[in-house]
């Protein structure tokens, strides 16, 4: 889901950025802030678990493979804003170190990834919580998964109707390589690590996380 | 080759269209010919590997090559092998370009500097370890740790700087 540098051209990676951008600066106001300390411990700590779980590949039948964000969690127990700061970084790290998804790219990988995805979640969490909290946990971590991969592969598929020399795929086929995936399998993951590490993160009863 | 010559008057317009018959398959030998032949030049080419942040490679994904020379039009288009690794020898120096584009979006874009020498004879230069070494080095299973280490900083500097600046105001 990590796009990298290159695969884009300036004409989405450039306005991607700048919407980000504001963005992270409210983000980190509002989440980061002198009257946040309290909770920084422990977003810094989840904030690091999503850097590991990124970093840690599921193999996909026919050779490609997919992997959790793990921001889902960030945005249920502090908010969409709070998370997108927080995949932000992981993101950057992760470009600088790794080489997993772009530099130039990172407004667009944030925004999807980090905004968009945990987003939806949250949303969907809200809606369900009152039925059944379970289920809701599961929805919000499994459509996080889509919406993020949605907005991925629309923005390929854009680039490609922009220009296919920059990104030769198909839509059709970006769709498909990127979507099936998303839906049987890491979504899935998604959902249940969002149940599990909520449920643990509740019985711990940290300071810095409203109840 | 064998040419023979047949005598007679008849014979000898015979041999001379047997002749030109030759003369012509020789000139068009390289497009006929259903031999191929090959040319062994070590340490010429450039090689990639591309892989995963968990060192998996990107195995028969598809790459394109593009020169210095013509950025808009690849100079070779393939597949990785089971490995990861494309190669491709480069025809002039300068700042050729390597795309290795997976349907998932996932892949790279690397600029490889191809220096004259290289261009025109075997290198002396010493393989380029890409910008985070090979799957097995001590600076790739290093970099989780490093990237935990910046997260871990950054919010314990931001901690201290909050501690040190006392409590927030009541709003």
């Amino acid at each position: 889901m990590h796009l990298p540098d290159g695969f884009l051209s300036p004409q989405l990676s450039l306005p991607a950025l700048a919407v980000a951008a504001p963005l992270w600066a409210w983000g980190a106001r509002r989440h980061f802030g002198r009257e946040a300390a309290e909770s920084l411990p422990v977003l810094g700590t989840l904030t690091a678990f999503a850097f590991v779980i990124q970093t840690i590949m599921i193999p996909v039948p026919g050779g490609t493979s997919t992997h959790l964000v793990g921001v889902t969690l960030l945005a249920l127990l502090f908010g969409p804003l709070a998370a997108f700061v927080c995949e932000g970084l992981v993101l950057l790290l992760q470009a600088l170190f790794f080489g997993a998804g772009g530099v130039t790219v990172l407004g667009v990988n944030a925004l999807a990834m980090g905004l968009l995805g945990p987003l939806a979640g949250w949303l969907a969490w809200r809606l369900l919580r009152r039925l059944s909290p379970r289920v809701a946990l599961f929805a919000a971590g499994w459509l996080s998964t889509q919406v993020a991969t949605l907005a991925v592969a629309g923005v390929l598929a854009l680039q490609h109707r922009l220009d296919p020399l920059v990104f030769p795929v198909e839509p059709a086929v970006t769709l498909a390589a990127m979507m099936v995936p998303s839906l049987a399998l890491a979504g899935v993951v998604e959902g249940l690590y969002t149940i599990f590490a909520y449920s643990l993160v509740r019985k711990a009863n940290l300071r810095g996380v409203e109840a | 080759m064998y040419l023979v010559v047949l005598p007679g008057r008849r014979a000898l317009g015979v041999t001379v269209r047997v002749q030109l018959l030759v003369v012509t398959a020789l000139l068009a030998h390289p497009a006929l010919a259903h031999e191929t032949l090959h040319q062994v030049v070590q340490g010429k080419g450039v090689a990639i590997r591309a892989f995963e942040s968990d060192g998996d490679p990107l195995a028969a994904t598809p790459f394109e090559v593009y020169s210095p020379a013509e950025p808009k039009v690849a100079w070779t288009t393939g597949r990785t092998d089971r490995d990861g690794w494309l190669a491709f020898v480069p025809g002039g120096p300068g700042r050729w370009r390597v795309r290795v584009i997976e349907a998932t979006g996932h892949g790279l874009d690397v600029a490889v500097d191809v220096p004259p020498s290289a261009a025109t004879a075997a290198p002396s230069v010493p393989p380029a370890a890409g910008p985070v070494g090979g799957p097995g080095g001590v600076a790739f299973l290093l970099r989780p740790l490093l990237g935990l280490a910046v997260i871990g900083l950054v919010f314990t500097a931001l901690v201290l700087a909050w501690r040190k600046k006392g409590r927030a105001p009541p709003p």
